[in-house]
């Protein structure tokens, strides 16, 4: 177990590497200079922007910007914003509880929402379930979240005012956990809209599939209730492609949450990003970019962890 | 006499491509205490099915029974419940299947899946109690370092060993039937000689009776005291083992028999019966086996025989029609 808890963590070594590497050049490599952005009048004297070309190290060879990015990155220090002259890290940091906010709670939503109705529809296959979570799953999979949004402000907010349709707190200035749950509750549905849809699927392929498993006989054949059957035996052998599905959505989560958060004025590291891009601030581009794949990263890790608890073939291979 | 378990005028169908196909049609037969009954056929012919059904064990969405009885310890059990039939599954009735490879299962180990067939009959054993009986039942099926193998998870074993703990399982709650279906087919000579082996002893010890199903004429000949020859979803012959490899009476037990390779005889091809066995979708209307049959006549095409009773056997063929008329026709 432990020897796969290590093999695990070696393995995110080189992708983290590999993540900076694009990060970088990618940015690198995208047009206009950030020089340009930062002095926006075209007179602006010629001495001045060398100086401080050479103060932001951009005269230097594209490798040495790399490894001096890098070496800083790895002190923690991602920076400073063009646009604002303040530290990424902190920008980042300021930004980041709320993101993690929604997509964990969208992610939690659309396990405790789909499992379950897959589970079911496995069950009880073309029944009033079945056909009903069926429904709900292509609905959600084929509605874009930005629509899904759209549509929730115009009935939930404006025609039907039960939800505010955009920030964190009231203006009234008082911040209570109630408060902030009734404004999570529309990004978070639409962050789980898709979520959900597949899951679903996934869900109900996975554990139709067990059940018909030899071993789903034997325990039935040794006197076990069905209920037993169902959750003890076919649920937790159909959970490892449901994990998959999950570590996979993770990565669509985050991306889902810029449009989201975009939205309903979330104020999230999607938001963020898409000023940072609106006004080509790459250092806090970068910085998010590799703060998102430092968590997808970590997510994978847990995800793989889980399967070594769920699957004793995994934790005892060699 | 009343038998421990009796079977009578059994029919399940299938739904294949929306419609119902008859696998088994007027299965009748009994079990005896302490006996056991081998039934043999080729692949399809309803061996499984029959057994599958008896514990209602059949997927519900896609196979019914259309008529049939099973008398068990004097209670009619064809009618019951989910519910009730669990009581009865493991605890009365057992079954181990062909394929112990797969049929443990994989994410829970061996122990908790012993202790599992222990206390969904009995909840009020302690956790304790429980294991110890799990172990002592690792160690009475010959598994070495029973207390290591309970802690292991079913692929830490190998295709024998899986088996034995399947026969643990399946008498741990004294059972009075044990189905084994084709419970040696995927293991090796050797270990399906063990496994054979191991059946007879605790056969011995528990005076369990044992439904062998398998198409393996060998493996009847040594461990059943009657046989049941199955083809096409129809009993063909019934008779005790040792009057049916000395004297086969219908032409299919014939054809099984003579396709028996003979180490001691060098032939030039070996024996077989022509043709494959007809479809659902085409049964014949006569005798089912009328379409293989190398003494078929115009009455076999046009009517089925019932199980005609003569010299000790129960036959399904017109050759004995100066025999007793057991059950109806039911082709």
């Amino acid at each position: 177990m432990g020897k796969y808890v290590l093999r695990r963590l070696l393995v995110a070594i080189p992708t983290f590497i590999g993540i900076t590497v694009l990060v970088f050049f990618l940015s690198y490599l995208a047009p206009g200079s950030p020089l340009e952005m930062l002095f926006m009048d075209s007179n602006a004297d010629a001495q001045v922007m060398a100086d401080m070309e050479a103060r932001l190290g951009l005269d230097q060879p594209v490798y040495v910007q790399y490894f001096r990015w890098v070496g800083q990155l790895f002190q923690g220090n991602l920076g400073y914003s063009y646009r604002t002259g303040l530290p990424v890290w902190d920008m980042v940091a300021e930004r980041i509880g709320p993101t993690l906010l929604i997509t964990i709670a969208s992610l939690v939503l659309s396990v405790l929402i789909a499992i379950p109705l897959g589970v079911m529809s496995a069950y009880k296959p073309y029944s009033g379930w079945d056909y009903f979570s069926s429904g709900l799953s292509f609905i959600g999979a084929a509605t874009p979240n930005f629509f899904a949004g759209l549509v929730f402000i115009y009935l939930l907010s404006v025609k039907v005012n039960i939800f505010p349709s955009s920030g964190m707190y009231d203006s009234a200035g008082t911040h209570t956990f109630l408060d902030l749950v009734h404004h999570m509750v529309l990004p978070t549905l639409v962050l789980s809209i898709q979520q959900i849809g597949s899951l679903i699927r996934q869900t109900r392929g996975s554990v139709l599939e067990v059940l018909q498993d030899d071993f789903i006989r034997t325990a039935r054949a040794k006197g076990c209730l069905e209920s037993r059957v169902l959750f003890r035996h076919a649920l937790r052998n159909a959970l490892s492609p449901v994990i998959t599905r999950i570590g996979s959505m993770i990565p669509f989560l985050v991306g889902g949450a810029v449009v989201t958060e975009q939205l309903f004025s979330w104020p999230g590291l999607g938001s963020l990003m898409v000023l940072s891009i609106n006004s080509r601030d790459y250092p806090v581009i970068m910085g998010i970019t590799v703060v998102i794949a430092v968590a997808v990263l970590i997510g994978n890790l847990i995800i793989d962890l889980i399967y070594s608890v769920l699957d004793p073939r995994i934790r005892y291979s060699k | 006499m009343s038998h421990l378990l009796e079977i009578s005028n059994l029919s399940v169908s299938f739904l294949v491509r929306k419609k119902w196909l008859q696998a088994v049609t007027g299965v009748s037969f009994y079990v005896d205490q302490g006996e056991t009954l081998g039934i043999v056929g080729e692949s399809g012919c309803g061996k499984s099915v029959t057994s599958m059904s008896m514990l209602h064990l059949l997927p519900k969405t896609t196979s019914r029974v259309d008529s049939g009885t099973v008398i068990f310890d004097g209670t009619d059990i064809s009618g019951y419940s989910d519910k009730e039939m669990s009581r009865i599954r493991g605890r009365r009735i057992s079954m181990i299947f062909q394929d112990s490879m797969t049929s443990l299962n994989p994410v829970m180990t061996n122990g908790a899946q012993l202790v599992e067939a222990i206390k969904c009959h009995d909840r009020n054993i302690s956790k304790k109690e429980a294991e110890e009986k799990a172990i002592s039942y690792l160690a009475k099926v010959g598994i070495p370092s029973p207390e290591k193998r309970f802690r292991e998870y079913p692929h830490q074993l190998s295709g024998g060993m899986r088996q034995r703990v399947m026969i643990a399982m399946a008498l741990i709650q004294s059972p009075s039937i044990l189905i084994a279906d084709e419970p040696t087919t995927a293991l090796d000579v050797t270990i399906q000689a063990q496994i054979l082996e191991l059946m007879q002893e605790l056969k011995a010890t528990s005076n369990v009776s044992i439904m062998l199903i398998t198409h393996d004429m060998g493996v009847v000949a040594e461990m059943a005291d009657r046989v049941m020859v199955m083809y096409a979803g129809n009993v063909m012959e019934v008779a005790p083992t040792k009057e049916i490899f000395a004297n086969p009476m219908h032409p299919y037990s014939q054809g099984l028999l003579a396709s028996i390779p003979r180490p001691d005889k060098t032939v030039g091809k070996l024996s077989s019966i022509e043709g494959t066995v007809p479809t659902l979708q085409n049964m014949p209307v006569g005798c089912r086996f009328s379409t293989r049959c190398s003494k078929c006549t115009s009455k076999c095409i046009e009517s089925c025989p019932p199980l005609f009773r003569k010299d000790g056997h129960d036959v399904r063929c017109w050759l004995y029609a100066d025999g007793e008329a057991v059950d109806g026709t039911s082709c």
